[in-house]
């Protein structure tokens, strides 16, 4: 067992195997060596452990993920990639927007990549099929360019 | 600095000060304009009082410490977006535009220029709106943004298409070449013009998957620029190759049309790798080449070949020339002219192969011919019959398969081995009415007194008929039989319609059965 504490103090114990999904933590694991000694979490909170736990806990027993094909992989292989198929996933996924990003950073910071590329798919799907003035209003995002520059990117977008 | 409702507060004091005084009228009461400023006066206090609500509303709502303006997006860092943006570009929808992520905002755009997993993926069709110029010029930045990743190219503009700037297309073949080094899959519909320009002579390791050519003309493909690119797929329509258009050496897989007899034995040669072949409209040999300086090719992986002969001289010069032993899986078709059957089994016997699927199109061989064909192939699990035609010579092959059993007609079976024993699927399509009697031929004993019938899973026969014939029922001695067999056998029995709608003709001959019990 290995213990985990959040940023906010929470203690966690968890199964070794379910804990090491987090590269983060299986590098201190190995640097400290056999303790008792809990692992500090610093930049997540108990809320977002809870999500990140129930993820780990739930594909503790998935093979390991491939790279070698990722590179050339078709348009079709890489379609499919980029969707995140179980029920269950899409449930998890189904949460608030903070949240969700909330889930990104931590994956990003505990260095767990398949969180983190199923949560960048949930947000991907988000955007997917919205126009430039529909992913602003969604995320809040403020139109920034230039007069100059707006006139560029719209040339862009009504060639594409 | 005084907040706005302090200084709102200070005016309505004054005002108040000033108005609030007795009204000199020797009446006792106010006058008219003292009684109108006082009804204004308690207007006044009462929009004062709306516009206070209001005031320390804006003041509360700005003073709230979670107030910003930044975007949740703001929070996630570079690398971060980078996936996201690599997921959201992998989804095979037009939508998913990069230009619409790089339209969104600075940091956006910035991120996803320098994010090259979006700008894999490039296809381009003649713009129906925009200048061509415009569109390839974007092509040429896009490209240059997908750093070394593997390339999926598409570029689909012909001169069917309209007017086209010729130099345009072949500066956009230039950029195209530039690249070469990391093409995927490369599929280009252009004028031959252009096509001719492909050159991966000044790169140090060209490489390709896919190499998909199509020119607008017909022509001779002639470039040296392209002799060391090893594609292990080919599809190259209307251009002719040679043995060294290309480097055959991975080639795995290819669909070809147009060639001569003589330069496909040279891919034979050239591509030892080969197991996947398609050739369309196949041409006789060059007729300047004597026989004796055509040397035989064994092709001994190829397992699948599709091939369409122009005429039947095509056919016997490829035949007579190949040796296929590795081949389960052959589909030859006549393009309306008349095939031998000689030189098919000659090909077979010599090949030796275990052939397991046949399509043909049955108009290409006389129903004895393909009788004689498919005895030469007992391992057949497969056959598909395309464009067939039932006439009174085509008995011959329905027959076939119950000429190994004694009928009352022929006590002495007229062969001694059972057409077909290891057939799985026949399909078969075509004009006309079928003789649905024959689908008891199908299921018969395989030797008389045995219980022993073909591991038929699936009978498949789409047929026809013009709206002045009746439509042909399956009698019900067919339906009675084959209704002993459903469970292992898929019976799908169609029968076309004007509109290419497709009736089941099992269906309806099954409910015209039980009306007529009733």
């Amino acid at each position: 067992m290995v213990i985990l504490i959040t940023s906010d103090n929470v203690k966690y114990v968890v199964e070794k195997d379910v804990a090491e999904l987090s590269v983060l933590v299986k590098n201190m694991l190995e640097d400290i060596g056999p303790s008792d000694e809990p692992i500090p979490l610093h930049n997540v909170t108990s809320t977002v452990f809870n999500k990140v736990l129930e993820y780990c806990i739930y594909h503790r027993n998935d093979p390991p993920p491939s790279d070698d094909d990722e590179g050339c992989a078709s348009p079709l292989h890489k379609y499919l990639a980029s969707h995140i198929c179980s029920e269950w996933d899409q449930r998890f996924f189904d949460v608030d927007q903070a949240l969700l990003f909330d889930i990104i950073l931590a994956a990003n910071y505990l260095d767990i990549k398949t969180l983190l590329d199923d949560a960048c798919k949930a947000v991907a799907h988000l955007i997917q099929g919205k126009s430039t003035e529909e992913i602003r209003g969604i995320f809040n995002i403020v139109n920034d360019f230039t007069p100059e520059e707006e006139a560029r990117v719209k040339k862009e977008n009504v060639s594409s | 600095m005084i907040p706005a409702s302090q200084s709102l507060l200070h005016v309505r004091q004054q005002h108040a000060s000033d108005s609030e005084g007795p009204c000199h009228s020797p009446r006792l009461r106010d006058c008219k304009v003292c009684g109108r400023l006082r009804r204004l006066e308690k207007e006044i206090v009462q929009m004062q009082l709306a516009l206070q609500a209001l005031l320390d509303e804006k003041d509360a709502l700005e003073s709230r410490p979670d107030h910003d303006h930044s975007s949740i997006f703001d929070r996630l860092p570079v690398e971060v977006m980078s996936i996201i943006f690599a997921f959201y570009a992998s989804k095979l929808v037009r939508k998913t535009s990069p230009f619409t992520l790089g339209a969104v905002s600075k940091r956006w755009r910035e991120i996803a220029w320098t994010t090259p997993e979006i700008w894999t993926d490039l296809l381009l069709y003649k713009p129906r709106t925009r200048k061509m110029a415009t569109c390839i010029q974007l092509a040429k930045d896009w490209l240059s943004r997908s750093g070394a990743l593997p390339l999926f190219i598409s570029v689909h503009i012909s001169s069917a298409d309209g007017e086209l700037q010729l130099d345009q297309l072949i500066s956009l073949v230039d950029t195209l070449n530039q690249h070469c080094h990391h093409w995927y899959s490369l599929d280009l519909d252009l004028p031959l013009e252009a096509l001719c320009r492909l050159d991966v002579s000044a790169s140090m390791s060209p490489t390709v998957y896919r190499l998909a050519l199509a020119p607008d003309s017909d022509g001779e493909f002639r470039i040296p620029g392209l002799s060391r690119l090893k594609p292990r797929v080919v599809e190259i329509h209307c251009i002719q190759l040679t043995h060294d258009s290309l480097d055959w050496s991975n080639l795995t897989s290819c669909t070809i049309a147009h060639l001569q007899v003589d330069r496909i034995l040279e891919i034979f040669r050239a591509a030892p790798h080969l197991s996947q072949c398609r050739f369309e409209y196949v041409k006789k040999l060059d007729t300047s080449l004597g026989t004796e300086e055509i040397d035989h090719v064994t092709s001994s992986r190829l397992d699948s070949l599709v091939v369409e002969f122009s005429c039947g001289e095509a056919a016997s010069d490829f035949l007579d020339n190949v040796t296929l032993p590795a081949l389960t899986d052959l589909g030859i078709h006549g393009d309306r002219c008349e095939l031998h059957h000689e030189p098919l089994i000659s090909f077979l016997n010599r090949s030796s192969c275990g052939l397991k699927t046949l399509s043909v199109q049955e108009p290409d061989y006389s129903d004895q011919g393909l009788v004689n064909i498919l005895r030469s192939t007992p391992s057949l699990e497969e056959l598909f019959i395309r464009d067939g035609f039932v006439d009174e010579a085509e008995v011959d092959l329905h027959r076939a398969f119950i000429d190994h059993l004694p009928t009352e007609e022929t006590p002495v079976p007229v062969s001694t081995q059972p057409l077909l024993p290891l057939l799985r699927t026949f399909v078969w399509a075509g004009q006309g009415p079928y003789p649905w009697s024959v689908l008891k031929n199908f299921l018969v004993p395989l030797s008389k007194g045995s219980r022993r019938r073909r591991p038929l899973t699936s009978i498949d026969i789409q047929c026809s008929r013009n709206d002045s014939e009746p439509i042909p029922y399956i009698g019900q001695d067919v339906i009675t039989e084959i209704s002993k067999y459903t469970d292992e056998v898929e019976f799908s029995l169609y029968i076309e319609e004007k509109d290419d709608h497709f009736v089941d003709l099992l269906a309806l001959s099954l409910e015209r059965l039980e009306n007529q019990s009733r």
